[in-house]
Parts: structure tokens; C-alpha cells; sequence
């Protein structure tokens, strides 16, 4: 299993590690396409904190594994860091969901979709998550308890990072493109409109540059 | 051991290259958000010096393993690197603090976010020196490898915590700069660049 775990280590850290970039990309691109600084306070809330949410996962992935490679693993150590976790990641998801819910204000048709789906998305990662993880642990014997660790962990890498990511760039499109007039692109994309073209249909005009 | 080292070395190696890329993106996007040089001063000094501080977490994370990697670990050795290292990251997290002061004293609204770096600051350096010196404190070879290795697979984690945390710093500064009505925001420029 020493081959897995370390696989598992390096593949974490490199997916740590882009998931910083990606943040620094969602922000860059939001901040160049919003007018008012004020319009950037409850998405870049959002972003960092659903950012800092898939940084934890993968972190964990990181931690457990540099554990599980160590000559005689500690099983009450590898408890009180899940647990940790555990708790630390059900306070990010709540600020992420509570952020979320306070940037579709701007326009609830909107973003009713996209905030069901978030919704269900991080009920469903983090349930999984623990189930699998906590499943794991309950396992007596040492062999099946670093096998189903593995595998959980496995999965819970693949997880975050596959959905989550690819609503960030919808969210802005949708906040760009709000008919309430309460967010206002930035002044050279407004200019990219051709007149009479609704603020709803902005977003496909983004090509336009 | 030897998976876990070469793990070790691996990660760091993957972290310390991304969070360059991170922080050149960070840095590139206030120079291009803002109108006049001159406003990009304070801040840039403090996003350089904290990214110096994070590469130097990450450089001896990978520093250490590639030494633990070795067929018989010199603790002298480790106990060199660890010196070095904590007196380049007290000079360089002395820098980063100097900066950050010298950005709160021209944008005041900045100094909930120069309180929340520097407990982070603190914390991460506390964290690593404890951790480190414990860890050198071992009896037999084999025994300090080990402390060592879990030492540094914590100030790995420690670090990338830092480093996400900079970089939403980073623009949460800059909003507070540009919120703040004494910068100019870079309208032109951005045309230029068509990001």
C-alpha cells in the first residue's frame, strides 16, 4: 500500500496546489469584469470559501496519507485528525452555502439553479466524505482499515474537484448578467454591448472581445 | 520510509511551483487593476515578502526530505538547514510585516486584514519551530528521521494554508484599495490587456 499512499500524497498536493491557482484565476477574472468594487464582496466571499472548502479535502488526502506511510500508523492520531477536519469542514460549507444564498439575492430566477445544484453538490461530497471516512475507521482489523481509507480517500479526491469548479465561471456569467441593474460590468465590457441588447444576454457577448 | 520521503520531496517540489504561478497571477492582477504605479508600492512589497516567506516553508520542506531521502540522515546537517532556514523566514516574515505596516498606515481600512496576517504569521512560524526543534530533540537516528518527517509533513500543510490565505489577502486588500477612493482603478489598462 506504501506505493498508493504516496501516489495518493503527490497527486494531492499537486491538486493543492491548483486549486490556489484556480481561486486566483476566479478572482482575476471577476475582478476585471465588475465595475463596482462593492459588486465583488459576496462572490469573492463565496469563491474563497468553496475555494478553502476543496483545499481541506485535499489537504486531508495530503495529511492522512503522509500518515498511513509512516512505519506504525497511529489510529487514535489519524481519528483526532479526521475529526478535526470533520468539524472544520462543516463550518466552511455552512459559510460556503451561506454565501451563496446571499450572492443569488441579486437576482433569484438567476440563480435558482445554480444554487440547488451547489446545494445538493456539497451535501452530497461531504456526506460522502464521512460516511466513507468514518466507515473506514470503524474497521477493526488493520489491514481492511488502511484498505478502506485508501479507497475513501481515493474518491474523496476525485470529488471535489469535479463539479464544483465548473459552476464558478456560470456564477459570474449569471451575476454579469443580472437584469436588476444592481451589478454593472466594467466599463470597456459595457461598451462591447451593442445597444438595445439586454443585460440578460451579456454573457454570450463576452466573445465578442 | 523511503515512499513517505519521496512523497515528501514530491509534494513540496508540486506546492512550491504553484504557488509561484498563484502569486505571479495575484501580482499581475494589481498591477493591472491599478491606475498609478505608485499605488501598487506598498502592496506589491507585501504579497513579494509573503510569497518569499511561503517558497522558504515549501524550499525547506523539500530540503529536509531530500535529506531524509539520504541512506543515513546527518541530524547535524538538519540541525544546520533548520537554523537557516528559521533566521532567512524571520528576516523574510520581518519584511512581509514591515510592508503590510507601511500599507495599513496609508489605507487604514486595511487593518483588519493586517491583524488576521499577522496572528497567521505567528502561528505558522510558532508551529514550525516547535515542531522542528521537538523533533531534533530525538535520541537514536532513527527516532529523529521519523519526528522529523511528521514535523514536516505538518509544516506542509501549515504553509498551503498560509498561502491560500494570502491569496484571498491579496485581493481582499485590493478591493479595500480600490473601495477606498484614494486609488485609481486602471480602466484603460484593462482594455489593453482584454482580460
Amino acid at each position: 500500500m506504501q506505493d498508493g499512499f504516496s501516489t495518493l500524497a503527490t497527486a494531492s498536493a499537486t491538486l493543492l496546489g491548483l486549486v490556489l491557482v484556480a481561486v486566483v484565476f476566479a478572482y482575476r477574472s471577476t475582478f476585471t469584469r465588475l465595475d463596482r468594487i462593492a459588486d465583488f464582496k459576496d462572490l469573492a466571499r463565496w469563491i474563497w470559501t468553496s475555494g478553502f472548502s476543496c483545499f481541506l479535502y485535499f489537504g486531508i488526502c495530503l495529511l492522512v496519507s503522509f500518515r498511513m506511510m509512516e512505519k506504525e500508523t497511529s489510529k487514535p492520531a489519524l481519528v483526532i485528525i479526521l475529526a478535526f477536519f470533520s468539524v472544520v469542514l462543516i463550518v466552511t460549507h455552512v459559510f460556503e452555502t451561506r454565501f451563496l444564498h446571499k450572492m443569488a439575492r441579486y437576482d433569484p430566477p438567476h440563480f435558482r439553479g445554480i444554487v440547488i445544484a451547489q446545494d445538493l453538490l456539497v451535501t452530497f461530497v461531504l456526506v460522502f466524505f464521512e460516511v466513507y471516512i468514518w466507515y473506514a475507521v470503524a474497521h477493526g482489523s488493520a489491514a481492511v482499515f488502511q484498505l478502506e481509507l485508501y479507497t475513501a480517500l481515493s474518491y474523496t479526491l476525485i470529488e471535489p474537484g469535479s463539479g464544483r469548479v465548473q459552476f464558478q465561471p456560470q456564477s459570474r456569467c449569471l451575476m454579469l448578467s443580472n437584469s436588476s441593474a444592481d451589478i454593472s460590468p466594467a466599463a470597456y465590457l459595457s461598451c462591447a454591448i451593442p445597444s438595445g441588447v439586454s443585460g440578460t444576454s451579456f454573457p454570450r457577448t463576452i466573445s465578442v472581445r | 520510509m523511503q515512499h513517505a520521503f519521496t512523497a515528501l520531496g514530491k509534494a513540496s517540489a508540486s506546492l512550491f511551483g504553484l504557488v509561484l504561478i498563484a502569486l505571479v497571477f495575484a501580482l499581475r492582477s494589481a498591477f493591472s487593476t491599478l491606475e498609478e504605479p505608485e499605488d501598487f508600492h506598498e502592496y506589491s512589497n507585501w504579497i513579494s515578502m509573503a510569497g518569499v516567506a511561503t517558497f522558504l516553508y515549501f524550499g525547506f520542506c523539500f530540503v529536509v526530505a531530500f535529506r531524509l531521502l539520504e541512506d543515513a540522515t546527518s541530524t547535524p546537517e538538519v540541525v544546520l538547514i533548520t537554523a537557516i532556514f528559521t533566521v532567512l523566514v524571520i528576516a523574510a516574515h520581518g519584511g512581509e510585516l514591515l510592508a503590510l505596516q507601511r500599507l495599513v498606515s496609508r489605507f487604514e481600512e486595511c487593518r483588519k486584514l493586517a491583524l488576521a496576517q499577522v496572528v497567521l504569521v505567528v502561528a505558522l512560524f510558532g508551529l514550525t519551530e516547535v515542531l522542528m526543534w521537538t523533533s531534533l530533540a530525538g535520541t537514536s537516528d532513527a527516532t529523529v528521521d521519523h519526528r522529523v518527517y511528521l514535523a514536516v509533513s505538518w509544516v506542509l500543510f501549515a504553509a498551503s494554508v498560509r498561502a491560500v490565505a494570502l491569496v484571498g489577502s491579496g485581493f481582499w486588500a485590493l478591493s479595500l484599495m480600490l473601495a477606498s477612493g484614494r486609488v485609481q482603478p486602471a480602466a484603460q489598462f484593462r482594455i489593453e490587456e482584454g482580460d
